[in-house]
């Protein structure tokens, strides 16, 4: 393919794509954490952790609520606490602890459900199986998070690089849980949160630089190709040009907070690789999806 | 089962070497296919050449940026003493020696008192693939400030690190053990399919760093060496995270280290060939 020419295909099913692609990275981490799946693009732990930092902080943007959010960093404390002694005791949240959020985060005593009632709908928390406990974190939130949340935790594993650094790996699992959760339940329900606009659009950058023949995503993002995309969603979409202009910059600083763009070349930006392997896998999975839906119609 | 991996580079000193070698040509042939953005990681790296005066450096940056802002004007590839900005008066021998040694690595050659040119093949190899990079990015002449640490500056540095490395045939032994240091992220299996990974385990970096301490010709330096391969790497942003694993920059590991590899195992191939015929 020429550059500068935009995959449309792509930018049609964008959101089937984008959708996939959050299930891949969400199946990643289970292959490579928890162990309970399959591991499919990646080979090793590390770079699971890896690829887990290029999700930072989307869940500090206004997606989620900021008390539900200060919730979540508590209980990523509780987790990291609770692996680093290895009492699983911790991760049941009894009443009085409820209470304690109310005061310390000032949330309206009545409408307290209304805040926590998010986190169960995306499986962070779930009611408990004790009678003296209300709530415990969900096991697979735990697994997940556990491990390098230890380091956020004891003051005395952590050197500050570390710190940083797990910080990171935390804020990037927690964000593709959630992610992964809350798009498998707006496919059931109408409302819901779905996936950011600057997320999405970073993207579908990448997507649409997606190769018919060979199946690979060029890993360099040319001016060509961003304006190409730009075009699509406002004049052939109907976007609005102003809402898009101020998701183009949202997208643009998230992808270099990131890391996601890794520099600049005489062509346009370089793309980090493993960014790049886990769109090329998302759009295996999902041609494959509409292979086996298509054969399904046919032999009804 | 890995035929050609970061133990077989680190473990002996002669494949290290030639590794790093072949490390520094590709990165050059990246750059004639037009992929300059390698370059910048390699930016200051002359200032560890043991064999080069500081000032080649800046003489060597002047003369290129000229050379490129007209390449097809020959009267721009020379240089003069006079000329050369950022040099006091009284430095004007520092000038004179970096002339010499630009003779002495063969990139340039005496026209005239005081005054050197270019040779061709560095315009052909180092001045034309970056010539309409340097047209869009920089002004006039009398704006280029030498020491500024900018994407344009940061490039034709790296060029000019890796080509007189190149044209030297000796590198720094801090560089050698970047390689090395880098080598993990790629190996190559028995059928000659090069696997490549951003990511460097905690483990295999220090496998590899133990194997090349090891080295005897590295061994009586190798700790002031690393730490300057390390800072290198941090200065220069090649690698971008070191916890849990060392993450690597993408550029790196795909023009530069994947390249060098299948060049290595092309060639351990060949030899293994020419021998079995014997």
């Amino acid at each position: 393919m020429s550059s500068g020419v935009v995959n449309k295909w792509a930018l049609k099913h964008y959101k089937g794509l984008t959708e996939e692609a959050i299930f891949v990275a969400m199946d990643e981490l289970e292959a490579h954490i928890t162990g309970t799946k399959k591991p499919t693009f990646l080979s090793s732990k590390d770079e699971t952790y890896v690829l887990a930092k290029r999700f930072k902080g989307v869940l500090y943007r206004p997606f989620l609520k900021q008390k539900p959010m200060k919730i979540i960093q508590a209980l990523i404390d509780r987790c990291g606490q609770a692996y680093y002694d290895k009492d699983l005791d911790l991760l049941y949240i009894p009443k009085e602890t409820i209470d304690e959020w109310v005061m310390a985060f000032q949330i309206p005593p009545d409408k307290a459900d209304d805040y926590i009632r998010p986190l169960l709908i995306l499986k962070v928390l779930e009611p408990s199986d004790r009678r003296e406990y209300v709530y415990k974190v969900s096991h697979d939130f735990f697994r997940l998070v556990g491990e390098p949340a230890q380091y956020l935790v004891d003051s005395r594993l952590s050197d500050p690089a570390k710190f940083g650094e797990s910080m990171e790996i935390v804020s990037g699992l927690t964000s593709v849980y959630v992610l992964s959760h809350s798009v498998k339940v707006s496919q059931y329900v109408e409302e819901g949160a779905r996936i950011p606009w600057f997320l999405k659009l970073a993207m579908v950058y990448t997507f649409s630089g997606l190769d018919p023949v060979s199946k690979d995503i060029r890993d360099v993002l040319e001016p060509e190709r961003i304006n190409a995309v730009d075009d699509y969603f406002v004049i052939e979409k109907g976007f609005s040009a102003e809402f898009w202009k101020s998701t183009r910059v949202d997208a643009f600083t998230y992808m270099t907070e990131n890391r996601i763009i890794e520099n600049t070349t005489s062509e346009g930006y370089k793309l980090n690789t493993l960014w790049v392997r886990l769109h090329k896998e998302a759009v295996r999975r999902y041609v494959q999806r509409i292979i086996t839906r298509y054969r399904a119609m046919w032999y009804r | 089962m890995p035929v050609v991996d970061f133990k077989t580079v680190t473990r002996k000193y002669a494949s290290l070497r030639r590794f790093a070698g072949e490390a520094t040509e590709v990165a050059l042939e990246a750059v004639k296919n037009g992929r300059i953005e390698i370059a910048q990681y390699f930016a200051k790296l002359l200032y560890f050449l043991p064999f080069a005066p500081r000032s080649v450096e800046k003489v060597l940056t002047y003369a290129v940026l000229k050379a490129g802002k007209d390449p097809q004007d020959p009267t721009m590839y020379e240089v003069r003493v006079s000329e050369v900005p950022g040099f006091d008066p009284d430095e004007r021998d520092s000038i004179v020696s970096a002339f010499k040694s630009l003779c002495e690595l063969d990139i340039a050659e005496v026209v005239g008192a005081d005054k050197i040119k270019l040779k061709a093949d560095v315009i052909r190899d180092v001045v034309l693939p970056i010539a309409p990079f340097i047209a869009e990015n920089v002004g006039t002449l009398r704006e280029i400030r030498v020491d500024d640490v900018s994407y344009v500056t940061k490039t034709i540095l790296g060029i000019n690190a890796l080509y007189v490395m190149y044209r030297a045939g000796r590198l720094p032994s801090s560089f050698t053990i970047m390689m090395g240091l880098l080598s993990p992220t790629t190996w190559v299996e028995r059928d000659g399919t090069v696997n490549r990974k951003t990511t460097i385990s905690r483990d295999e970096w220090l496998t590899a760093k133990k194997y090349m301490a090891s080295l005897k010709p590295l061994r009586d330096k190798f700790e002031v060496e690393y730490f300057k391969a390390v800072g290198f790497m941090h200065e220069n942003r090649i690698v971008i995270g070191s916890y849990p694993a060392f993450e690597i920059v993408g550029s790196i590991v795909d023009l530069m280290i994947a390249p060098a590899y299948k060049r290595l195992y092309d060639l351990r191939r060949q030899r293994a060939v020419t021998r079995a015929r014997k």
